[in-house]
């Protein structure tokens, strides 16, 4: 088969469609193991969940479901958006594809500075976890302080660590951008778009655990 | 460019699946997301913590399906995809069992106190001596 695309294929794949595969192959490989990062910590939650669920109901209500849902909706579309930009790169579309990675870094910003404002928030509420933990809010059931500060010790580690995958992130996709306007991407060479939206898919269903789990814990009245 | 209706192999055999599916399922996301609100504010009982992570199940299967182009890749992208739940699915299936059966036998605080030690153990002569500086630690904790 003759390579049109030289240039483009390393001389170890047989062709441009091998290496693309192992490209997504490997890619996998790597959000498998993040799948196993995020994993732990969400199965640290799920068992003091069960053994605390008064001070899960609780610590949830802290949280504001404005916010999580906003943040939610936001990931949301920041996914459409960065799909559009991958068609866009696959279809030659270089307008369609800047806007698309634009569009994906204002909503990634976004979903951050509400995140911040959610932090800034439970610091003015004592709810920190440290010398300055003070739960002062409604409570059900009959938890103890130190199974509410539980929850927060987990509800900062779980959100930080997603929080800190999105700054990643943004700071990949601004790199993705400057090659975009270098003009690299073409339909023969789009794969550095196609696999930074996979690490971004992943991050926003990282995000659609986190939310209900978090947020939503016994809200109904 | 023609808008294409339906995915057609790219430059290389890799499938273009067109933005209308994107969108498509980026509405279904927000429908399920509003659904999962909405369920949230109604007493289920047990079943609310159910509700919620069948909804989310579904919402990461229709990211990884269509967002992440699962559903137009080839068997092998779908075996190193399945193989990453299928090792958080022994992470879950093998924690939760331990711990929910802890309550078994007796010693539901088996794992929130410390574990019994031998109230005597050795003890550092030099802390009898006071000669630890505060930052080493000679004695277990309680």
């Amino acid at each position: 088969m003759a390579h049109s695309s030289d240039g483009l294929v390393a001389h170890h794949f047989e062709d441009l469609e091998q290496q693309t595969e192992s490209a997504v192959l490997g890619m996998w490989l790597f959000l498998a193991q993040e799948v196993m990062f995020f994993g732990g910590l969400f199965v640290s939650y799920l068992v003091y969940r069960i053994k605390f669920p008064d001070a899960w109901a609780t610590a949830s209500g802290a949280l504001n479901v404005w916010q999580g849902g906003g943040n939610t909706v936001v990931l949301l579309v920041s996914s459409v958006t960065m799909a559009s930009s991958v068609w866009c790169a696959q279809t030659g579309r270089q307008r369609g594809l800047k806007l698309g990675l634009w569009l994906t870094l204002i909503l990634g910003l976004t979903f951050l500075v509400v995140k911040y404002f959610e932090y800034k928030d439970k610091f003015f509420h004592h709810l920190i976890p440290g010398a300055n933990f003070h739960w002062t809010g409604p409570v059900i059931g009959s938890p103890t302080e130190g199974q509410i500060e539980l929850f927060f010790v987990l509800y900062f580690i779980m959100t930080g660590m997603h929080a800190l995958h999105m700054i990643i992130g943004a700071g990949i996709l601004i790199w993705i951008m400057a090659l975009a306007y270098k003009g690299y991407f073409s339909p023969q060479r789009y794969m550095k778009v196609e696999l930074f939206g996979f690490y971004w898919h992943f991050v926003d269903i990282v995000w659609v655990f986190l939310f209900p789990l978090l947020y939503l814990v016994q809200r109904h009245g | 460019m023609a808008h294409d209706s339906h995915a057609h192999d790219g430059a290389h055999g890799h499938t273009i699946v067109p933005i209308k599916v994107y969108v498509v399922t980026g509405i279904a996301l927000a429908v399920l997301m509003l659904l999962t609100v909405a369920a949230a504010y109604i007493d289920l009982g047990s079943m609310n913590a159910v509700v919620a992570m069948v909804i989310a199940i579904i919402k990461a299967g229709l990211i990884v399906l269509f967002f992440m182009n699962v559903k137009y890749s080839t068997r092998l992208t779908w075996i190193f995809v399945a193989s990453a739940f299928f090792w958080l699915f022994i992470l879950l299936g093998m924690f939760l069992p331990d711990y929910l059966a802890r309550d078994f036998v007796h010693q539901s605080d088996a794992w929130t106190s410390s574990p019994t030690v031998p109230s005597v153990l050795p003890i550092d002569k030099r802390v009898l001596h006071g000669e630890l500086h505060g930052h080493e630690d000679p004695a277990p904790e309680h």
